[in-house]
């Protein structure tokens, strides 16, 4: 933790807003992440990241230090579970977005395209991106949290199991089984990964 | 082609890929994994799922999430929420404490309270009533039973009085129930328990028990100095009198009631003295409605007040 960041935390304890909103600044990609890939929609994703914030500044008296991203992240994470438990009760159908040219429903998400891309990487990226969020909705809820933690957002397994407080030896055993799922779900899309990504004797063929 | 290896296997290699394993472990796996190509192609396919999610996800925020002051206290509570909330807890602590209330004074039995603080004469009424809904069958049994056993039963009920001793003037011990059993009763239960005097005044004020006959063949306990063998030819002597006179008279012996159904009934109606609430303030109970109204208000506003937060 730097010392601008400490900083920030302690003047927003004190009710200071601007130096909340400038650790909003520094982690909204990362808290934003962690909810698309919990939930697999954008608007679910916006509102989850939203709440996690406003919550997180109600409650940032109750933070004793630590690390101040596995705070976040468990923040936004409970707030995805609590979602996706209402959903489970009150089950509903997402919508797509309308394609402007025939005013249908999109079922790729073209309209999520960086249009910095080349049309080629952007095509290869978004299917990719779209066979991995079916994986990931796939696996159940603890599953789904551990991959995304270790393997998305690129945590090591303490910090991970500091977001989700859960022993260690859990963490290791629930993200090698959801690998392990992961493995027989992305069977179908291994062609669509670029060549480096392909297995050795893929790439020999 | 999927690996196939064992689950822990798959689990030390997903630990070796995130540099988990401990020393001895790495080298171990290591080793394993220069000998058998299986092992090697399930840790190929773990880093490929390790590459794909980390290619397919840098993702932005579609805006910016940073708060407003408006945003914020749009979004807090009421500083009297939790107030609001208190009021609701307790309101539900005196709802449940009226429910135990209405329970245990007998009001949600179809009882109101008042009736239940009906005056004494009430319970000796229902002494009586319940001494002849028990003697309904004694007369049948009566008859059945020999003088003796009768004799017998009375002398166990009543110490015989001495000779020289008025019973009636001297409040003999009850024919019904012994006196020291009286005495307990009158002082568990809030208000005197009937004794003999008013069980026969009860009696005599509703036609019960066949009048003043009656009343004298209660009243009059006769002294149980039964002959033990009476002979056939001999004339009745005059202290089996009473006794012998009892079967002569039907009608007064199926009315009267049996010595030890009234002493019963009045058991019956000292336990249920034991276990009544006999004073309920209604000012308490104006005080506890009002206050549960009150909360009930504080409630409603509170939930008024939450949803147009919302």
């Amino acid at each position: 933790m730097s010392m601008d960041e400490a900083g920030l935390i302690q003047a927003a304890q004190q009710g200071d807003l601007t130096a909340f909103n400038r650790l909003v600044l520094a982690y909204q990609d990362l808290v934003y992440n962690q909810a698309y890939r919990m939930m697999g929609e954008t608007e679910a994703a916006d509102d989850a990241t939203q709440d996690a914030f406003i919550s997180a500044y109600k409650h940032i008296r109750s933070y004793r230090g630590g690390s101040f991203k596995s705070w976040l992240l468990r923040i936004v994470t409970n707030a995805c579970y609590d979602e996706l438990r209402r959903r489970k009760r009150r089950p509903t159908q997402p919508l797509e977005p309308l394609d402007p040219e025939n005013n249908e429903e999109m079922e790729s998400a073209r309209w999520m395209v960086d249009p910095g891309e080349s049309p080629e990487e952007a095509l290869e990226r978004v299917e990719l991106d779209r066979a991995l969020q079916h994986c990931l909705d796939g696996l159940p809820d603890d599953f789904r949290t551990i991959v995304v933690l270790v393997d998305i957002q690129g945590m090591d397994y303490t910090e991970a199991a500091e977001v989700i407080k859960t022993p260690l030896g859990t963490v290791k055993s629930r993200l090698a089984r959801a690998r392990l799922r992961m493995r027989d779900c992305l069977q179908g899309v291994w062609e669509l990964l670029p060549t480096a990504f392909r297995l050795v004797e893929e790439r020999d063929l | 082609m999927i690996s196939n290896i064992s689950p822990g296997d798959w689990e030390s290699l997903s630990a070796y890929v995130d540099y988990r394993l401990s020393e001895s472990e790495h080298t171990l796996l290591e080793g394993r994994l220069q000998a058998e190509p299986e092992l090697q192609r399930a840790l190929e396919e773990i880093r490929r799922i390790k590459a794909v999610a980390w290619y397919a996800t840098r993702r932005r925020a579609p805006h910016n999430y940073t708060l407003s002051p408006r945003q914020v206290k749009a979004r807090a509570a009421s500083p009297l929420y939790p107030a609001f909330r208190l009021a609701s807890v307790l309101a539900s602590v005196l709802f449940a404490m009226v429910l135990v209330g209405d329970f245990l004074t007998g009001v949600t039995s179809g009882v109101p309270i008042l009736a239940r603080m009906a005056p004494p004469q009430t319970a000796e009424i229902q002494v009586m009533e319940m001494a002849m809904e028990a003697a309904a069958p004694a007369p049948l049994e009566a008859e059945a039973e020999p003088a003796e056993q009768q004799a017998d039963a009375l002398s166990m009920a009543a110490p015989s009085p001495s000779p020289t001793e008025s019973p009636v003037e001297e409040s003999p011990p009850s024919p019904f129930l012994g006196e020291s059993a009286d005495v307990a009763a009158n002082q568990a239960a809030p208000y005197p328990l009937p004794t003999q005097s008013v069980a026969l005044e009860a009696m005599e004020e509703y036609g019960v028990g066949g009048g003043p006959a009656a009343k004298a063949a209660v009243t009059e306990t006769p002294t149980p100095t039964v002959t033990p063998t009476p002979t056939p030819s001999a004339t009745p002597e005059p202290v089996e009198e009473p006794l012998r006179a009892a079967p002569a008279a039907p009608e007064q012996q199926q009315d009267q009631p049996p010595a030890q159904a009234v002493a019963d009934a009045q058991a019956e109606v000292a336990d249920r003295a034991l276990f009544t609430i006999p004073y309920v303030n209604r000012w308490v109970i104006w005080g506890l409605e009002g206050l549960l109204l009150a909360l009930a208000g504080m409630a409603l506003i509170a939930a008024l007040l939450t949803r147009r937060l919302r």
